[in-house]
């Protein structure tokens, strides 16, 4: 059952999306940006861990590509910081910016905060896969966890997971929200293709409008 | 009697048709019963010896002759009959006897003269029983015995149960009766009783006095003994009566007592119905006269009645007296009548029970007991019959060719004694009177069953009874065939050109079509007839061996030029009694081969009813049924067999186990150069499951092992049910093999089906044996009641929808699982019970498949029908391309392995396909879980190709990287993991995404090949 909710997320959100590139082409060709949020009110003061990862479904087998993490905010205390919380193909330290390629199995930044009301960060996509014709897909995926580290937070997903950007080959990137009450994820419109396309951008706009939700906690 | 009655009919196991017949057997008995009855009834000593005189004859005597004299010291008469006097010598063993004969009334002498001599001069009164015994005249024994077997005692005779009286004369007689003999005497002295006979304290020497003889007879003045009543009542009655059948007669009677009154008469003899005393009028002073009347009633069943009267008086110790008239019914005239006019247009003579005199016809059978005969002057109503048989219970006095009169009653009989209830009647001339009034006559014409004569019937049995066909309906022999062969009910007829439509049974039996069939109904391809709903086929003739034996063993499709035979019934069937020899012309039908060959991508599946098959069957048997499985069935894959009894066969020995039976035909099936097969079953409870008593018939798989896996899921018992469960790969068994609900009381002595779960080129199959219960018990196509009952039904539609659901359950778990329903159902596929097992469309009968000529697994009295059958489920019936054979081997032929014909099916059941090019699969990206420590994500499959593409589908991982496992796979196939995408198929542009789970503990990169697969592993 859980399968088939998150097949049907993301159809409609790979709907949306699809039209939105569709008016706004050539978005592929570039990075896609998103910036997303994370409503942790309900976490407020408590311990745990925000783990991002960034892996391919085979190696080899899955074209190239690169997550970049940027703009680190919220109210969140970040506790143990370093680059040693990175696994993988990670660099980079929070509250910085990380830099992500999936050319390892398991490339992970497990991060320990004692939980604010929100935090946030932008997220960029880049790399081969924009432009591959075929292969696996790579999944950027955020997901809180417990103190212990192994309790999936705030969500029911199997795979721990609150979100995942799903990165097909081609350039297709599709956000898979498990909790929209707790994540929002908001396309960027790149300026260029804004002033290419002035009618894809009011679609972009109306899409974030409708995908940002609470905008207080964008950044 | 009886016996020659019995030996009329060709076999003891089959029932005697003349059991009516025998009243006049029972009759006669019960006259005898009552001849016995005085002597038991009256003490021995009542009649006495009551003087003896052996000088007669001798010198110086008076009389010429010896003699004994008896006396009735009773107040009852007394029948002598049956018994004798007998002498021997003082100390002889060797006895002479006199028998005797008549009745002693009370107080009445009877003279038994014995040897005459050359003395004396004066001859004996009239003698009531004469002898030529020489008798001492001095000493001797002489004994009254109530037989006439005669004695061989010598000392000790007083006591010997034969004895009545026993007398002792002269000092050298060493049997006396008391302290001892008689006086001795002389040729001038007799021995008498005192008291003109009336003492007997049973001691000789005091009970005789020696003195002049005095022979006295049953014409002296009586001498009764003891009280007032010296006179006896003396009764008139008529020694005969005599009256037709059917009519009522009455003959007066009477009796007197000089010194009493008589007051009643009574009957005691057995009862007969309608014979009776009436009209009782005592005396009504002493002196007077008792009258009365004797009646037979209409209803006496003609015959001849000993009928015994005793009257009694009203002396304070009752006198009775006793007559016996003996009652003849059925001697009368009767009414002139044709054989046409006594059959009528009717089942039923119109004349039934009324007597006929000079009924016309000329012999034309003559059997045992009795014969057929036709009138050469017949109406022009085809609807009567011109024949009857005329009963005579012993051989008749007649030959074929006589022309005769007959008198006698008519009468329906019906064959088949207290088990022929269903049997239609045949009309008879019973107590027959036959004057034959010439010889060498010729025959009738015999009357033509087909072209250019009498066409029966070929649709309707009976349509316009609703019960009982003799007593209601119209009699309709143009459309009705019961009526049809009715009407030429005991008529000789004659069929050209039969063609056999069933197998010579082993009661000499045939069933033919006449002309070759031309006016027949629908024909098999190999020349029986088919049943279908709605027509049961009433031009189907049988022939039969009764007259002229032994009929050919013919198998159908063969012929014989023509038939000459007399109509006749019995076994709820009209038999055509054949009267010439038959000389078959064979058509040399073959036993089928199969042409539904297994093959690596075709399973075959049979269902066998082997017939009561056991270890005590001739080798032979298995031989024959190990050749037909291999070389006419082609080694099926699957056989369903039934009747495999245990493995002592028939004896009532407590055994179910059959694991001798199964491996011997096993061993045939190996010896005739086929696979060797396994086998499963489950024993029944002894004695729960019907058929033959003591067998244990039950069902059983065989199957072979290098061909298909039985998937066996232990713990199945006799009372236990298996259940259909959801498995990790869709439904399976609870147990396997199991018996399906074998408690439900729809199974009640009858077989309980076996559910078995096989394995096939991947493939789960759930294949279902069945026997359901017989049609034993259903009335007869052509017996007395119309339309027939068919109680049996109700049973085996229980049955059917006990299988019915277990098929439901598990289609609920997978409606397109692949299951197969078989065996000897007991019904057609039009019947009700099969119908149920099929409801809702849950199963699909291959014998539909096949073409209508083709429709037959047995055949019954000539009727070819399906009784067993083999039905899949709709998966089955969709996708695996089912072919359907019925191999006709057994039920065409006089010689078989079994009675039914085994049927084979075959389905295409090929490995699961790969589909890898035609559904591309993509990973996603995974995603680490802490708490699972898996790699989750999905797998997403697209039918790229423009087929539909049959499921469920199977996504196998090959090549998986090593240290890295798919922790979510529904099963490894040649140790690949794969998942089941439970889908009935992919449209084409259709896709699916599935999810994975990885553990990998070293979190190396994972890699595999995708392999993509249609169909269930």
């Amino acid at each position: 059952m859980a399968i088939a909710l998150r097949i049907q997320r993301s159809k409609r959100l790979v709907l949306m999306m699809g039209v939105i590139v569709a008016l706004a082409a050539p978005v592929h060709a570039a990075t896609v940006e998103y910036d997303v949020a994370l409503n942790t009110s309900s976490l407020t003061g408590t311990s745990g861990y925000l783990d991002l990862q960034f892996n391919p479904g085979t190696i080899p087998g899955t074209p190239g590509a690169q997550a970049t993490i940027s703009r680190f905010g919220g109210d969140a205390i970040l506790q143990n910081l370093g680059p040693t919380n990175g696994t993988g193909d990670v660099t980079g330290a929070l509250p910085g910016d990380l830099a992500f390629h999936n050319t390892t199995q398991f490339n992970d930044f497990f991060q320990q905060v004692t939980f604010g009301s929100s935090t946030s960060f932008h997220l960029n996509f880049n790399g081969a896969f924009l432009t591959a014709l075929s292969g696996a897909h790579t999944a950027f995926s955020v997901s809180l966890y417990d103190a212990d580290g192994v309790t999936p937070l705030l969500t029911t997903d199997p795979s721990g997971a609150l979100m995942i950007f799903d990165l097909a080959p081609g350039g297709g990137v599709a956000p898979d929200i498990f909790n929209p009450s707790v994540v929002t994820v908001a396309a960027v419109p790149l300026p260029a293709a804004a002033v290419l396309f002035p009618t894809g951008l009011s679609l972009l706009a109306f899409a974030y409008r409708r995908f940002s939700g609470n905008a207080n906690v964008v950044v | 009697m009886i016996q020659s009655l019995i030996s009329a009919y060709r076999s003891a196991s089959r029932v005697v048709r003349r059991v009516p017949h025998l009243l006049g057997v029972v009759g006669l008995t019960a006259a005898t019963a009552l001849f016995g009855a005085p002597a038991g009834a009256w003490a021995a000593g009542n009649v006495v010896i009551s003087q003896i005189y052996g000088g007669g004859g001798n010198s110086g005597a008076t009389f010429r002759n010896d003699f004994i004299e008896l006396f009735n010291r009773s107040n009852v008469a007394v029948s002598l009959s049956g018994w004798s006097v007998q002498y021997a010598s003082a100390t002889g063993t060797t006895w002479q006897r006199t028998d005797l004969s008549g009745t002693l009334q009370p107080g009445q002498y009877y003279l038994v003269q014995e040897s005459v001599g050359t003395g004396g001069t004066v001859t004996l009164p009239t003698p009531d029983a004469s002898g030529s015994i020489p008798m001492s005249a001095t000493a001797g024994k002489v004994a009254l015995v109530n037989s006439t077997t005669l004695l061989t005692c010598s000392t000790g005779c007083a006591t010997l149960p034969s004895i009545v009286d026993l007398v002792g004369y002269g000092g050298t007689a060493n049997s006396v009766e008391g302290a001892g003999p008689a006086p001795g005497l002389s040729n001038t002295t007799a021995a008498s009783r005192n008291g003109n006979g009336c003492q007997d304290t049973d001691v000789n020497s005091t009970d005789f006095s020696a003195g002049s003889p005095n022979p006295r007879n049953t014409a002296s003045p009586v001498s009764p003994c003891g009280g007032s009543a010296t006179q006896s009542i003396v009764a008139t009655c008529p020694v005969t009566l005599s009256t037709a059948a059917s009519t009522p007669a009455s003959a007066n009677l009477s009796a007197t007592d000089a010194d009493g009154v008589v007051m009643n008469v009574v009957i005691t003899s057995a009862a007969v119905t309608g014979i009776t005393v009436t009209n009782i009028v005592p005396a009504n002073a002493i002196g007077g006269t008792l009258t009365a009347t004797l009646s037979a009633a209409a209803t006496v069943v003609p015959g001849s009645y000993a009928t015994d009267l005793t009257f009694t008086n009203t002396d304070t110790t009752a006198q009775t007296a006793l007559c016996t008239v003996t009652i003849s019914v059925g001697g009368g005239t009767g009414v002139a009548l044709r054989i046409h006019d006594i059959q009528g247009a009717a089942h039923l003579s119109p004349h039934n029970g009324e007597t006929v005199t000079n009924v016309p016809g000329i012999v034309t059978v003559v059997r045992p007991n009795g014969f057929y005969m036709q009138d050469p002057s017949p109406d022009n109503d085809p609807a009567t019959s011109e024949g009857i048989f005329v009963f005579t219970s012993t051989a008749p006095p007649v030959a074929v060719g006589d022309s005769v009169q007959v008198r006698g009653t008519v009468s329906e009989f019906r064959p088949g004694g207290a088990g022929g209830a269903t049997n239609l009647t045949i009309t008879e001339i019973t107590s027959p009177i036959v004057t034959v009034v010439s010889s060498g006559n010729s025959l009738p014409t015999a009357v033509n069953i087909g072209i250019n004569g009498r066409i029966p019937p070929t649709l309707v049995i009976d349509n316009d009874a609703t019960s009982d066909v003799e007593i209601n309906g119209v009699f309709d022999p143009t459309n009705d065939g019961i009526d049809f062969y009715e009407s030429l009910e005991a008529m000789l007829v004659q069929i050209n050109n039969p063609v056999v439509v069933g197998p010579t049974n082993a009661f000499g039996e045939i069933p033919v079509l006449a002309d070759n069939g031309a006016n027949a109904g629908l024909r098999t391809a190999r020349g029986g007839i088919v049943i279908s709903s709605s027509d049961f086929n009433p031009e189907r003739i049988f022939l039969d061996d009764a007259i002229v034996a032994p009929v050919p063993a013919v198998n159908v499709g063969d012929r014989f030029a023509s038939v000459n035979a007399v109509v006749d019934y019995s076994f709820g069937n009209f038999k055509f009694l054949v009267m010439n020899s038959l000389t078959p012309i064979p058509q040399g039908l073959s036993p089928e081969i199969t042409t539904l060959l297994g093959t690596s991508d075709r399973l075959t599946v049979s269902s066998f009813n082997v017939e009561n098959l056991a270890p005590t069957d001739p080798s032979s048997k298995f031989a024959g049924l190990g050749d037909a499985v291999v070389n006419r069935l082609r080694s099926p894959d699957i056989i369903a067999v039934e009747e495999i009894q245990d493995n002592s066969g028939a004896t009532n020995d407590g055994v179910v186990d059959a694991t001798t039976t199964f491996d011997l035909l096993i061993s045939a099936i190996r010896t005739a150069g086929g696979p060797t097969y396994a086998f499963r079953n489950i024993n029944p409870v002894d004695g729960q499951d019907g058929g033959q008593p003591g067998g244990n018939i039950r069902v059983g798989f065989l199957f072979n092992p290098a061909r298909v896996t039985f998937v066996d899921r232990p713990g199945g018992t006799s009372t236990s049910g298996t259940t259909a469960l959801n498995g990790p790969t869709g439904p399976q068994l609870s147990v396997s093999p199991g018996r399906i609900d074998p408690l439900n009381p729809a199974f009640t002595d009858s077989r309980k089906p076996l559910a078995g779960e096989f394995q096939f080129n991947g493939h789960s199959i759930f294949i279902i044996a069945n026997h359901f219960n017989s049609k034993g018990g259903d009335q007869p196509l052509f017996g007395r009641f119309q339309p027939p009952v068919r109680l049996s039904e109700t049973q085996r539609q229980a049955q059917a929808q006990v299988v019915h659901d277990f098929v439901q359950s598990l289609l609920t778990l997978d409606s397109q699982a692949r299951v197969i329903v078989l065996g000897d159902l007991n019904d057609f596929q039009f019947s009700t019970a099969v119908t149920t097992l099929k409801g809702g469309g849950i199963l699909h009968n291959l014998v539909g498949t096949l073409p209508v000529d083709e429709q037959y697994t047995y055949i019954f009295e000539g009727n070819a029908q399906v009784l067993d059958h083999i039905l899949i489920s709709p998966g089955l019936m969709n996708f695996a391309l089912p072919e359907y054979d019925i191999v006709h081997m057994n039920a065409e032929f006089t010689t078989q392995l079994s009675d039914h014909d085994p049927a084979v099916a075959r389905l295409n059941l090929p490995p699961v396909q790969d589909v890898t090019a035609e559904v591309p699969a993509v990973s996603s990206g995974l995603t680490f879980n802490r708490r699972t420590q898996t790699f989750t994500g999905t797998i997403q499959i697209t039918n790229t190709s423009a087929s539909f593409i049959a499921g469920p589908v199977q996504v196998q991982l090959q090549n998986l990287t090593v240290g890295v496992a798919l922790v979510n796979a529904n099963g490894t196939q040649s140790g690949n993991p794969y998942l089941t995408v439970p889908v009935s198929g992919l449209a084409p542009g259709a896709s699916v995404s599935v999810p994975v789970q990885f553990s990998n503990p070293t979190r190396v990169g994972i890699s595999y090949n995708v392999r993509m697969f249609s169909g269930s592993f």
